[in-house]
């Protein structure tokens, strides 16, 4: 087998280098699977550009608009829903109605170009989550979607595994708070308030594969 | 034939020995030689396509991809009442062979996902279980309707003589149309309706185009029970069955639970007097279905006596029935001396004597005349608390078949240069020995308005794709006349 003979200077190569990266390689490529991959690592953070620089620590920070001005159909179906751009108009007809950076907006209310924004809490198409079911039920806005109040680009606050979803399932009274006080920010419950609420509301939630893949 | 011609062979002398003269011979293989990437799976090549594989995975990989990007367009304006993800329900109706349907249809974010009956119309009138909602029915085609509007065989364009065209093309030649002197050669061939805007839009457009004519052309029609209503009442009334008040009632050659205009609601009113413990007719009591009919249908397999006999049997049987209960001449058909009709008439007859006033007899629409004025003669006799009458909306428009050949037979007289079919599919079911789609040829301009380009539209000048019902407005009125928004 000739073909198969080396040089003699190949021998500490083969010593120093090829044994041990075929010992360490192994090790180094579950390692980078376990943390590159890692959904804290891919996802939490992603913060995409939007056709629109709409700052969400203005308006439901600083100006202290409730969440549900703009995504109002959230107590009542599965979408919390981005909102149309009448809403927006709502204000903007008199506020900055010239403003260049609104001129996306204003399309879409008057020339019917709807805007495209960017998904940036995105769950896998074979999860299903209702907004309805778990806003209704104490869960607060910011234990999924962080200080949104804060964010000038909104950016993904959790890892949205099925781990961190099961966690809160699993357990929930530490993230329940009173229904009424779901879109406040930065919230501290009080002690007990949790375990009040879903005996109150009799919350037991399920953690059969069917609740979130149907 | 050597045993090359099939590819095998059995041994190497034998390759050798059959190889078609010219070619190199087989030689036993220099094992380097045959290492050289000519078999397309050896290990080699395995191994190569697999490592390009791992490394084209490796990029694909490396780039610490996330999900793929998503959009979220929410509506410019979002319709009031409307909730994202959520559904909502309408009442509307859809119409088939000229009578409404009244339905509920969910609608998800403006699109229609599924067909229901309305059980608040009050000819629908609630579920099965009375006072309830539950299992308000609609009909396998209002079921089915709604695929078509989704159906992406559909007509989406204009077409003229073949060819594409554009819905202004089309308006500029009813701009030409109208500018006409005369409308005596212009026709219109429409399928039966029972919307009043489109009776109303009838006369607008009779009046504005004095000559123009309109017929109607309906394959699902009811006119052998009008003509039958006429022999027994002398004017065109509509028999509506309350099958809830009826103890027995008599099929003839009648699938009144799929093939009846009211067919929903007479399977619920039949199911209401069916079940012993809820029956409308009294506790502990049920109705009995009598089928005489010529072909097995749903209404055959719900009853508890069918008699099958042929098509034109059926009205002989019906005379014996008559002339057992009135005590009239008995007919003078073989049929009606076989064992097995003489069993069931006989003891339908008893039956019937029994529950006067409470039997109803629902004839086919197959059937002629004779069988449904027999029918009436019956009901108004035996069946008077459970059938009433309304009156007919058009009791002077001529039948759907005499409509027709009066069309065809202006077009062979040459007095037809415009033809407007609305709806409908003549060509395919108008009666073969008009031969309608070769008289097309000869009217000069012709349109035909439908959701497909079918049969007709290929003879036709023009074809006008026309909008589902889920799509537009309109009105219509159920079987028993109440009217119906569409």
């Amino acid at each position: 087998m000739a073909r198969f003979l080396f040089p003699e200077w190949t021998q500490p190569l083969k010593k120093y280098v090829i044994t041990p990266a075929l010992l360490v390689g192994p090790v180094y490529i579950v390692l980078m699977a376990a943390l590159v991959k890692d959904p804290q690592t891919l996802r939490v953070g992603y913060m995409p550009e939007q056709p629109v620089p709409y700052s969400h620590a203005l308006h439901a920070g600083e100006m202290g608009l409730d969440c549900r001005y703009c995504h109002n159909v959230v107590e009542q179906s599965a979408k919390a829903a981005v909102p149309p751009a009448a809403t927006c108009m709502n204000c903007h007809q008199t506020v900055l109605p010239r403003s260049e950076k609104l001129l996306p907006v204003r399309q879409a209310f008057f020339e019917n170009e709807p805007l495209r924004w960017v998904r940036v809490t995105d769950l896998p198409d074979y999860v299903f989550f209702n907004h309805s079911a778990h806003v209704t039920r104490g869960v607060g806005c910011e234990t999924c979607h962080g200080r949104v109040d804060r964010m000038v680009r909104v950016w993904q606050a959790q890892p949205l595994t099925m781990q961190w979803c099961l966690d809160c399932h699993r357990n929930p009274e530490p993230n329940l708070r009173e229904p009424a006080n779901v879109t406040v920010m930065g919230y501290q419950p009080a002690a007990g308030e949790g375990a009040a609420v879903k005996a109150r509301l009799k919350i037991n939630p399920p953690t059969d594969c069917s609740t979130c893949h149907r | 034939m050597s045993s090359l011609d099939h590819g095998y062979w059995k041994s190497i002398a034998e390759l050798d020995r059959d190889l078609p003269s010219g070619e190199a011979e087989f030689t036993p293989a220099d094992p380097e030689a045959s290492d050289d990437g000519v078999d397309p799976l050896s290990r080699r090549n395995f191994a190569k396509l697999m490592g390009a594989s791992l490394a084209l995975a490796g990029v694909a990989g490396a780039g610490c991809k996330r999900y793929q990007r998503e959009e979220i367009v929410p509506l410019g304006r979002r319709p009031e009442d409307q909730i994202p993800g959520v559904t909502q329900e309408y009442a509307t109706s859809f119409e088939l062979g000229g009578h409404a349907h009244p339905l509920v249809v969910t609608s998800y974010e403006g699109r229609p996902i599924k067909v229901d009956g309305n059980p608040e119309h009050p000819f629908i009138g609630g579920g099965v279980v009375a006072g309830t909602r539950r299992h308000a029915g609609s009909s396998a085609f209002a079921q089915g309707s709604i695929l078509h509007l989704y159906d992406p065989d559909r007509s989406t364009g204009v077409n003229h003589s073949g060819k594409a065209a554009s819905f202004s093309d089309f308006k500029t030649w009813i701009g030409e149309l109208r500018k006409q002197a005369s409308f005596n050669k212009v026709r219109v061939l429409a399928e039966a309706t029972s919307s009043p805007t489109v009776q109303a839009l009838r006369r607008r457009l009779e009046g504005a185009m004095p000559g123009l004519i309109w017929h109607e052309w309906e394959p699902l029609s009811w006119d052998n029970e009008r003509a039958g209503m006429v022999q027994a009442f002398g004017k065109v009334v509509r028999p509506i069955a309350e099958l809830d008040k009826a103890e027995t009632v008599v099929a003839l050659d009648c699938d009144f639970f799929v093939d009846h205009p009211a067919a929903v609601r007479y399977g619920r009113d039949f199911a209401r007097a069916r079940h012993p413990a809820t029956s409308t007719l009294g506790r502990g009591r049920m109705n009995r279905l009598y089928a005489i009919e010529s072909a097995y249908s749903a209404t055959g397999v719900m009853a508890d006596h069918r008699l099958p006999v042929r098509t034109e049997h059926v009205l002989p049987v019906a005379q014996m029935l008559e002339s057992l209960l009135t005590g009239g001449p008995a007919p003078r058909a073989e049929v009606v001396n076989e064992a097995k009709v003489k069993r069931l008439v006989e003891a339908l007859a008893r039956e019937i004597r029994a529950n006067t006033g409470r039997v109803v007899f629902l004839v086919g629409r197959r059937q002629p005349a004779a069988v449904h004025a027999l029918a009436a003669r019956l009901n108004q006799t035996y069946g008077s608390s459970a059938v009433r009458h309304v009156e007919d909306p058009e009791p002077t428009r001529p039948t759907h078949a005499e409509a027709i050949a009066t069309l065809a037979r202006e077009i062979k007289q040459q007095q037809v240069e415009t033809l407007f079919i609305l709806g409908g599919n003549p060509v395919y079911d108008a009666p073969a020995d008009l031969d309608l789609g070769a008289l097309l040829g000869q009217v000069a301009t012709s349109v035909h308005l439908a959701e497909y380009a079918d049969e007709t539209s290929a003879r036709t000048t023009w074809h006008v794709p026309r909008a589902h019902y889920l799509e537009c407005w309109g009105d219509g009125r159920t079987w028993d006349g109440t009217l119906t928004m569409q």
